[in-house]
């Protein structure tokens, strides 16, 4: 089936991973920043932002949520560095607290649809036959879906709030996932060991688990990190247009949407901090997305 | 001055009883009383003419006809898209904008008035007589539909009226205005340039219905009887016919060759673009697209103000964000029933800041029903103050009284509204002063809508516009019967203090009754009004003759032109 | 091939049914129905239950499916519940802004990213490469509607220009049209770009890596003529199918810069209609967008055939 997009083989990815952990690790990890220094930076960011995720509530100079008397739309200033909203509440403080929503959300919903990917993937191309059949033709039908409209009618069904809109964009992501997935497992299945497995007569799921799915983790180490921005943008593209979180969580993808559009011609600094918060952590995580699909397929090494 | 018009008021009054005086804008210089700059008949007043609705104006004197003014251009306007085209079976309020263009009425809005001003004018009636049991239209002769297919023609006549209210009355879901056909037990045309209204009951509000925009367009028999209904082709008697509807696109008008008002309309066309985006809006007023745009924000305002040259005009906003309550005992949260716990709310709010927070101090202080800057009705500012004052201790005092410590109240509402978004986290900070807990649901807007019309909420944030009588913002919202009273009001005192205030015809005496009811409004609460914003409109300064568009009419676009 | 062809071809069918399934049942999970949205704000709101028995949602499910999908395999879409007017006048009128937006995004992103990508892969590892590479990621990754946004908002102020904002056809007004199309274009040709420059890189670089390139370089042929003629036509299979997945995902996805730049196309008009719980509209309206990503597939995978003549799937 030719329908997927498999820029390299998952096969010659497993095999790259397998030799590469015979060497310290340590080691190789320098040596992969020196070589891909671009990747370094993208990891860094990404560090950065766990790190304001993780001390957010010591980093906030004032409370998210609190709107300070007198304070309303004020310009960027010693006291309120990033400025204040409509509101009258600290930006930075927001932005800070907001990184631990995007950390969520690209976490777990990433997360989420990568593993139910996963699921779906290694069940249908290790099943084969008329499960295989069935599923895909689910799947087919769910791609046809167009993923935007999709997640909205999920969170629409659901309500709309922070949880559902991490289960709506992770649902969402599953059938493309599996796909990929699914590639890998056909090219995995024929292996060896796997045959080897079968033939000392081990259960189908032991083989499936214990075999399959570890000889599949570099396509889905890349998938979970693409997931990952990608489940950052989709929430912010859905509270865009309402159904995302909801006021007044202060996820970036809320505050870039409502009341900084309507201020912008007056408090530009209500959209351009969040805009650009979101785009250096999609940035850090694509190349470093990038530098990974460099390491793990050797076929693209130097 | 005084004498002279306190003398005129008098003597129209003995004549004609009940006639539906609203309010005079705040805003407009003077009150009952002098002023100068209005009834002298100017190049065109905008009195009435002939036996009229005892109306009182202020502000510009209106246009006449003029040899003069530049004839041709477009004026370009932002709305939103209509739902469908047949007016009378809609509640969409572009569609209904966009009839007041094409149809006429028996009588309407004057536009040279202040904002919240509804005084009323002729407009296919040139005279009418108001009686309890009945009113007597004497419409004008001579005016034509179309010349096209299916009504070729012909003139307009008395039968028309009655078709046309006959229909705004048929029973079914969709009709949405028949309920103001509800005073009316049957319409007659004794002769074809005479309607007689025979009513069940006496009506103050009942001429400020039929002067709305809302459904009040006089249609031909013969177009609805061959489409079927007014959703595909629009033949009215109006300034302008309908040229094309691109939905999601515009709705373009262009001129009436034969419209009855000689001279009028000076454009060749009108276009409302479906803009949906406000900084987009904005931006293309700015760069001059626009000849109107209502501006949603004093941020808004300033950036016109410091960008462009455009005549610019502030007012009080009629319409805002009621924040409603469940009363039924058997709802989701029966503690609100306690009139105690709903004052108990209201003193816990702190509306200055409200103010300040959510609107940055562009709009009014409210407490009471009325909202401010509703002419006659409205109380003042202070006294609102007064009455509906932050009082902490009271609050606690009256939850522990009403034995509801500790409590949670959930407040839903419509994530499409940036009113309710801002508000609600400011109030949720103000009553946990107080010790109640508000937990803020927002809700996609259907399921909201769902929500609100099923019952299923405690404390909703509701929106509600102008209208142009009291009774409006009294009766379908707090009447036992009320078709809009979704929060269960059954109280049987209030409703006889409604129904008292609807046969009032006497405008000083329904007056004093609204503003005690107003002062009384704390024993009530069953919606609690917080903040009403203030509106911005401009007028691109290539306009000459703006007007005061008010209660869905925008035919004041009938004496616009170009410099 | 023929075979091959007219399996796929019918494969289709099976797809649309099911996705007419999922969102037949899908809509109908949604909480609250048409009627709410009908009659907001308005007095006779309580006789909800009437309006939904004249439009049909008061009977079983089943009922309503049959009702629907046989007139469906007829041409008869249904009539919206919005508008009163048939579904498909919506469609023809949406659907043509949809596709003349994909369309010029898609060759921005082919006149752009092609060039870029293969410089970058014959430059690899130079400041040429990591350039490209960090201005096409960081095309990526700025929000769509931040940049619309901003691309509006900006001129607005500061030279008191803003994008035309009344859709005239093509065939009507070009140079009208032309001039509401290209800023949209622009912004979501941008980020297309870069997703199909990375992907001509990494394809191409996969090829010149390949042996027979090597050899052919070892034989001494310049340079230039190694790249064009033989590393390019190879790499083509790969960046193909992004295309056609890019082509597809713009089709569908082109909603939010819809909304912001106020073209009245086919995601504008979906989002409207859920909201308005139409669901004669959305449903007709998802159906078309799951033909379009099928054809689409089919072609891809079509000239995948083309271009490969190894690659058969019997």
């Amino acid at each position: 089936m030719a329908s997927s997009v498999e820029p390299t083989t998952p096969r010659v990815m497993a095999q790259g991973l397998t030799s590469a952990s015979k060497a310290s690790t340590a080691r190789r990890a320098l040596r992969l920043a020196r070589r891909k220094p671009l990747g370094a930076v993208g990891l860094g960011l990404l560090a950065i932002l766990c790190f304001v995720a993780a001390f957010a509530p010591l980093l906030a100079p004032h409370d998210p949520y609190e709107s300070i008397s007198g304070a309303r739309l004020l310009s960027p200033s010693f006291e309120h560095p990033m400025g204040t909203d409509n509101l009258g509440r600290d930006l930075l403080s927001r932005i800070i607290h907001g990184a631990r929503i995007s950390l969520l959300i690209g976490v777990f919903a990433g997360a989420l649809g990568t593993v139910g990917g996963l699921v779906v993937g290694v069940v249908s191309g290790y099943a084969g036959g008329w499960v295989d059949s069935a599923i895909q033709r689910v799947v087919d039908s769910m791609m046809a879906f167009p993923g935007l409209i999709l997640a909205l009618t999920l969170v629409a069904t659901l309500g709309p709030n922070l949880r559902n809109v991490m289960i709506a964009i992770a649902v969402g992501s599953i059938p493309g996932t599996s796909r990929v997935i699914r590639g890998a497992v056909f090219s995995v299945k024929e292996e060896d060991y796997v045959s080897a497995a079968r033939a000392l007569g081990a259960p189908g799921w032991r083989v499936a688990v214990f075999h399959i799915i570890p000889n599949v983790m570099a396509p889905v180490l890349i998938l979970a990190s693409v997931a990952f921005g990608t489940a950052i943008i989709a929430e912010a593209s859905l509270s865009f247009l309402g159904l995302g979180a909801q006021p007044p969580t202060p996820s970036w993808g809320v505050m870039l949407s409502g009341p900084s559009r309507r201020f912008m011609t007056d408090a530009p600094w209500m959209a351009v901090f969040p805009g650009l918060a979101i785009s250096l952590v999609i940035f850090g995580i694509n190349i470093f997305g990038d530098a990974l699909r460099d390491v793990l397929d050797p076929r693209l090494r130097g | 001055m005084s004498n002279y018009w306190t003398k005129r008021r008098l003597s129209r009054r003995t004549v004609l009883r009940g006639s539906a005086l609203s309010g005079v804008s705040l805003l407009g210089a003077a009150l009952i009383g002098c002023g100068g700059d209005d009834d002298s008949p100017s190049g065109g007043t905008s009195t009435a003419t002939g036996g009229g609705s005892g109306v009182v104006t202020t502000g510009t004197p209106a246009p006449s006809a003029d040899a003069n003014v530049k004839r041709g251009g477009e004026v370009i306007l932002a709305g939103g898209d209509l739902q469908r085209l047949d007016f009378q079976a809609t509640i969409s309020t572009p569609t209904q904008n966009a009839s007041s263009l094409v149809y006429s009425r028996l009588v309407r809005y004057d536009p040279y008035t202040g904002a919240n001003d509804y005084g009323i004018i002729p407009d296919l009636a040139e005279s009418w007589e108001v009686e309890s049991d009945r009113i007597t239209f004497h419409l004008k002769q001579g005016v034509k539909w179309p010349n096209v297919d299916p009504v070729n023609g012909r003139e307009f006549v008395a039968s028309d009226v009655q078709y046309s209210y006959e229909r705004v009355a048929t029973d079914g879901p969709e009709w949405v205005h028949a309920y103001k056909m509800d005073p009316i037990s049957s319409i007659e045309a004794p002769d074809d340039y005479t309607v007689v209204m025979n009513l069940s009951r006496p009506s103050a509000g009942l001429l400020s219905d039929l002067a709305s925009g809302q459904g009040m367009g006089l249609v031909p028999r013969e177009l609805v009887e061959a489409d079927g209904d007014l959703d595909t082709r629009w033949i009215g008697t109006g300034p302008f016919m309908l040229d094309r509807w691109e939905q999601g696109n515009r709705i373009r008008f262009v001129r009436n060759p034969d419209y009855h008002e000689d001279g009028y309309p000076y454009v060749d066309a009108i276009e409302w673009r479906f803009i949906t985006d406000s900084s987009t809006n904005l931006a293309n007023f700015i760069a001059g697209q626009l000849s109107y745009y209502a501006l949603p924000s004093l941020e808004a305002l300033r950036q016109v103000q410091s960008s462009t040259d455009a005549m610019v005009q502030t007012f009080a906003n009629l319409g805002g964000t009621h924040k409603m309550f469940n009363v039924r005992e058997d709802g989701p949260n029966p503690a609100l029933a306690d009139v105690r716990v709903r004052q108990a709310i209201d003193y816990a709010l702190n509306r200055q800041d409200i103010l300040d927070f959510v609107l940055g101090g562009d709009g009014n202080i409210a407490g009471p029903v009325m909202p401010v800057g509703y002419g006659d009705w409205s109380l003042s500012p202070d006294e609102i103050a007064e009455l509906h004052p932050e009082n902490l201790d009271e609050a606690r005092a009256l939850i522990t009284a009403a034995g509801a410590d500790g409590l949670t109240i959930e407040h839903d509402y419509g994530n499409t509204s940036a009113f309710s978004e801002d508000e609600a986290p400011i109030m949720q900070q103000q009553l946990a002063r107080v010790g109640i807990r508000l937990e803020l649901l927002p809700r996609e807007r259907t399921v909201y809508l769902q929500a609100q019309v099923d019952g299923n909420f405690s404390f909703q944030g509701i929106g509600m516009g102008g209208y142009p009588d009291p009774d409006n913002f009294l009766y379908p919202v707090f009447h036992s019967t009320g078709s809009k009273n979704y929060g269960g009001v059954d109280d049987p005192e209030l409703d006889a203090r409604i129904e008292e205030q609807q046969g009032i015809l006497e405008h000083e005496e329904r007056v004093e009754f609204i503003k005690n009811l107003d002062r009384d409004w704390k024993d009530y609460l069953y919606r609690i009004y917080t903040v009403y914003p203030n509106t911005h409109q401009a007028w691109s300064s290539q306009i000459v003759n703006p007007f005061q568009p008010k209660g869905w009419d925008w035919r004041g676009l009938q004496a616009v032109a170009f410099k | 091939m023929q075979i091959y062809v007219a399996r796929r071809v019918l494969n289709i069918i099976p797809t649309l049914v099911g996705l007419s399934l999922i969102v037949f049942l899908m809509m109908r999970v949604i909480p609250g129905d048409a009627t709410d949205v009908i009659l907001q704000e308005s007095p006779t709101a309580v006789r909800k239950d009437e309006l939904r028995a004249e439009l049909g949602l008061d009977r079983p499910l089943h009922e309503q499916y049959v009702l629907w999908i046989s007139g469906v395999v007829q041409g008869d879409f249904g009539t919206s519940f919005w508008t009163n007017r048939p579904v498909l006048d919506g469609i023809q009128r949406t659907f043509p802004v949809t596709v003349e937006l994909a369309a010029f995004a898609s060759i921005v992103a082919l006149i752009v990213a092609l060039p870029v990508g293969i410089l970058s892969a014959v430059k690899q590892d130079t400041l040429w490469d990591y350039l490209g590479r960090s201005i096409s990621i960081a095309a990526l990754s700025v929000p769509n509607f931040y940049l619309g946004t901003l691309v509006i908002v900006i001129p607005a102020v500061l030279w008191k220009w803003v994008p035309p904002v009344t859709y005239r056809p093509i065939w009507e007004d070009p140079l009208a049209n032309l001039q509401q199309f290209w800023l949209p274009s622009l912004v979501i040709g941008a980020s297309a770009s870069a997703t199909l420059m990375r992907m001509t890189r990494s394809a191409l670089l996969e090829v010149m890596r390949q042996d027979y390139i090597r050899t052919a370089r070892a034989k001494g042929l310049a340079f230039q003529t190694v790249v064009m003629r033989h590393a390019l036509k190879n790499s083509l299979i790969p960046v193909v199918t992004i295309f056609g997945a890019l082509v597809a995902g713009l089709l569908t996805g082109t909603v939010i810069t819809e909304s912001i730049f106020n073209l009245p196309g086919l995601g504008r008009l979906t989002i409207d209609a859920i909201g308005q719980r139409d669901y004669p509209q959305i449903q007709a309206n998802v159906l078309l967008f799951g033909l379009v990503y099928t054809i689409a597939n089919l072609m891809v995978d079509l000239s995948y055939a083309v271009l490969n003549p190894r690659i058969r799937y019997g």
